[in-house]
């Protein structure tokens, strides 16, 4: 099994591995230039670049899913290496816990229908799927079309879970259809599913036509005539078409999976006008909270995208890179932008979402959340293999948690009860009692492990003086109670709770 | 809940007197005539066989099986299933004359909820957050805005462009199986019941949203504030349907609707504003009549028990009831004797404060295909619906980029005949 699954990851490389050529310092410095204009344009002045410490837990939250270990946060701001930043996202993009995340992230993204309860071990496989993906760095163009061709029946000796993609969406042409094109196009064709859409462009016809690539094929027939597809409640037919025009890239060698095979290529195919422009923007609505297009699935519709350009230069280098999903993480990571604080005054009004002039404070989703509270709490991530009992702790709790855009969710009253009130906090009691017991450590040093463990920062001297209170007035004999308490509201700030 | 302080609860209710039919009568005589009103939506998800509960076209090929039962009002006949209802329907309107255009499910919940076409740019919130914005109190222990046992929100029904203060708290979500385990509100007591606590948790978060402002940080903060509050004893206690008596609650049937409409009672009674239950399962593509008789024995039952027990304590005059679902189904019976979507034409239920009882609005054609006479508009039930509670449906809210939208789109003409 290992053998084999080197021998994969080395073909995969090499069939469509991404090139390694692309610079992502070029790329980041390019976003920067083109939202300097923008906000020249709108007379904003942008806010200054995060400090270390609030650079540091984004980019763990964004790029590996967690924030650091009280450690790794201590390192890191000691840390007199002048491009620190650079090497670290270099380090994180290629983490184990990076392909971990973005597996959820994507099977999130590519099929919001498997966050039900009812398809949680198809969405296991299929995460777990994607994580074997990611971690072998295969191309985006190449995940898609292995998703989009994914054999409809189990093979032997199959070990793709890619299916999940067409189990959960019942193998109807109708739903695979527009599923796809919303996954993998940010095109919305659902509407006109039942109607010709009175505001963009797409007719009922265009729907059922594009449903088509989909169908059980017919055994015998022309290509286009063994995928027709009646369109219900008419006594319309129509062959598979692409919506753009145009001919449609046949498979050479038929099978049941032709008309798939046909869509997937076009889809993926450099000359494709949607697929690179949807997956940039996605990957930066997951970065900075707002898409450069939104909603994220309205990609051809009324909505202009709000920096035309900007999008069109990163999807041109996100294709051009052989669609390398590390190469565009680095480079947006690395960009100012990324890089802003979300501090603002207070009084004044704050510029809008879409010129990316501050960082948005922005919400985790479940799995970003319980991995912060295990990587707090001193705990092990529970990825090690999937029989991992923590494993279903985290789907537990990511359950409570989840939300069509995590990043903007509002937390609602159950979620801030469990973490009052639920696992967390007793979690965090073993932290607290080795902090608490530690007998080479001032109250000073005590209060700074905490506050590394869960804000992968110190703290100021205005916030210590309180916390710090707190505890000396406990009396001796009581403090492991009272760091129990600073602890406990450091777990549940909203400085822990978000994305800042 | 800790035993000390369940039996102090225990005790309280004892000795102010809520059991025993005196203190009942004692209450129904006297309402307190500066209750605000509240609401009950009981929420038919999947789109309910209106043909076969309120609009029954007995004789006709679209008819079914059903019989029309006559009803406590002379002429008003509805569904046999539903005696316990037809027993109350002095108390109770039909309107049957509801027209809409989405059938999709999504769409058309979207729309009898916020009374919008929905626009995946703007987030319209539903008007039972409007309704819970206008009545609610801020600084109540308990949420203006409880919804019992729905399926997935999907953030789609919720406070919308209000903000996270008026999205519902949402209770038993897309729940199967034990009502009582499903009905609980987890966590609701623990490590986090501790003044000392919280107020190291408000000294830190003040600092932190101090230059941190946007909508993240304010929904944090907020559910921070609101679960804190419903930490108290008091509130904690509402959520507790071992307080009832075994009779009490196998009247309102032992089923997630039933128990979830003796909690709506008792939200209701603490002065909750709006409070929705949901039944699912009336998505009859096939097999429509006995799934149909199953549906109503639960929502009968329950609805039965509610209006008493309303009736009782004297909170019918200041608790308006709906029923209703997102659509209505196909008069044509398809060929797996089920009942497709069909927004057409449909009926939906109102009755208590506000509402004037016993009346039937609307006529749908003899095939029950068309909509024949007064037809009303999703917008106008939530139009209804707030008149009822004492609301003006016209009133604005700021919306998205300070755009001003009213709470039911203009246009929308509440039903009078019932108001």
């Amino acid at each position: 099994m290992p053998a084999r699954f080197l021998t994969a990851v080395a073909l995969g490389l090499a069939a469509s591995g991404p090139s390694r050529a692309a610079d992502p310092h070029k790329l980041a410095d390019a976003i920067d230039k083109h939202l300097a204009a923008a906000h020249a344009r709108a007379r904003v002045v942008p806010v200054p670049l995060a400090d270390d410490a609030e650079f540091l837990r984004c980019a763990y939250l964004d790029l590996a899913g967690t924030i650091p270990t009280a450690a790794e946060a201590a390192a890191f701001l000691d840390d007199k290496t002048a491009d620190k930043r650079a090497n670290l996202i270099e380090r994180l993009v290629a983490s184990p816990a990076s392909a971990r995340h973005f597996a959820t992230v994507w099977r999130r993204a590519w099929l919001p229908q498997s966050d039900a309860g009812a398809a949680g071990p198809q969405a296991e496989a299929f995460e777990r799927w994607l994580r074997g993906r990611l971690a072998a760095g295969t191309g985006y163009d190449e995940l898609v079309r292995e998703v989009l061709t994914a054999p409809a029946r189990p093979e032997p000796g199959d070990p793709s879970a890619a299916r999940a993609f067409l189990e959960l969406n019942g193998f109807r042409p109708e739903d695979l259809a527009a599923n796809a094109s919303r996954s993998f196009l940010g095109l919305n064709l659902d509407c006109a599913q039942c109607h010709d859409h009175p505001f963009a462009k797409w007719s009922r016809d265009q729907f059922w036509e594009t449903a088509a690539f989909f169908a059980p094929p017919k055994d015998a027939g022309p290509t286009a005539e063994r995928l027709a597809l009646l369109i219900p409640n008419t006594s319309r037919s129509v062959s598979p078409a692409l919506v753009t025009g145009g001919a449609v890239p046949w498979p050479k060698e038929w099978d049941d999976r032709g008309g798939r095979r046909a869509f997937a290529s076009w889809a993926t195919a450099k000359a494709n006008p949607y697929f690179a422009k949807n997956a940039v923007n996605h990957v930066w609505a997951q970065l900075f909270g707002t898409g450069l297009a939104e909603p994220l699935d309205v990609l051809a519709g009324d909505e202009p995208p709000a920096h035309p350009e900007l999008r069109n230069e990163l999807a041109a280098a996100f294709a051009d890179s052989g669609y390398d999903l590390r190469f565009l993480l680095t480079a947006v990571t690395r960009s100012k932008a990324y890089q802003r604080t979300s501090r603002w005054p207070p009084a004044a009004p704050a510029p809008p979402r879409h010129l990316f002039a501050r960082a948005e404070v922005r919400g985790l989703s479940g799995e970003q959340l319980f991995h912060a509270l295990l990587a707090a709490t001193g705990r092990p991530r529970p990825d090690a293999h999937p029989d991992d009992p923590g494993a279903k702790l985290r789907k537990q709790f990511a359950d409570r948690f989840r939300a069509d855009r995590p990043a903007r969710a509002d937390r609602t009253i159950p979620q801030a009860l469990a973490l009052m009130n639920g696992e967390p906090a007793s979690a965090a009691s073993k932290t607290v009692q080795a902090v608490a017991d530690a007998p080479f450590l001032s109250a000073r040093q005590k209060l700074d492990a905490l506050f590394l463990a869960s804000l992968s920062r110190r703290p100021t001297a205005a916030e210590a003086a309180p916390l710090l209170a707190h505890v000396a007035a406990a009396g001796t004999g009581r403090e492991p109670g009272a760091w129990a308490d600073v602890f406990w509201a450091l777990l549940n700030g909203a400085e822990f709770g978000t994305n800042h | 809940m800790s035993l000390p302080s369940r039996r102090r609860f225990l005790g309280v209710s004892a000795a102010a007197g809520t059991s025993g039919w005196f203190g009942r009568f004692a209450r129904a005589a006297a309402p307190d005539p500066k209750r605000k009103r509240s609401c009950v939506l009981l929420w038919m998800q999947g789109g309910p066989s209106t043909i076969d509960l309120w609009d029954l076209k007995p004789g006709q090929d679209n008819g079914g099986p059903f019989k029309a039962i006559p009803t406590a009002v002379p002429g008003v006949r509805i569904g046999e299933h539903l005696p316990k209802v037809a027993a109350w329907m002095k108390h109770l309107s039909v309107v049957r004359s509801v027209s809409t255009k989405e059938g999709d499910h999504g769409r058309a919940t979207f729309l009898s909820r916020t009374g919008q076409v929905p626009q995946p740019a703007v987030p319209y919130p539903t008007v039972a957050a409007c309704v819970a914005k206008e009545l609610g109190a801020t600084a109540a222990d308990l949420p203006n805005y409880v919804s019992i046992a729905p399926r997935r929100y999907d953030g789609l029904l919720s406070g919308g462009f209000l903000g996270p203060r008026f999205a519902p708290l949402v209770i038993a979500e897309d729940a199967t199986g034990d009502p009582d385990a499903a009905l609980r509100v987890a966590h609701l007591r623990g490590a986090g019941n501790d003044p000392a606590r919280l107020a190291l948790l408000d000294g830190m978060n003040a600092r932190f949203a101090a230059d941190r402002p946007g909508s993240v940080t304010a929904g944090t903060l907020t559910a921070t504030a609101r679960a804190t509050r419903l930490m108290s004893e008091a509130a904690a206690g509402t959520f507790d349907l071992s307080a009832e008596k075994g009779a009490t609650r196998d009247r309102y049937g032992r089923t997630l609707f039933g128990q979830g409409c003796l909690l709506a009672r008792r939200l209701v009674e603490k002065g909750v504003p709006f409070v929705e239950v949901t039944l699912d399962g009336w998505d009859t593509h096939s097999n429509n009549f006995p799934a149909v008789q199953g549906l109503c024995g639960a929502l009968d039952r329950a609805w039965d028990a509610l209006l008493t027990d309303l009736k009782d304590r004297g909170l019918l005059e200041t608790t308006t009831i709906v029923c209703m679902g997102e659509f209505g189904r196909t008069p044509k019976i398809n060929q797996g004797k089920g009942r497709d979507h069909y927004p057409a034409a449909w009926s939906a239920v109102f009755g208590g404060a506000g509402v004037k009882g016993g009346r039937v609005v609307g006529k749908t054609s003899t095939d029950g295909t068309a909509v024949e006479e007064r037809p009303v508009s999703a917008p106008d039930l939530l139009a209804t619906v707030c008149k009822a509670v004492g609301i003006d449906p016209t009133k604005q809210n700021d919306g998205p980029n300070g755009r001003p939208i009213r709470i039911v789109p203009p246009g929308a003409e509440p039903v009078e005949e019932l108001l």
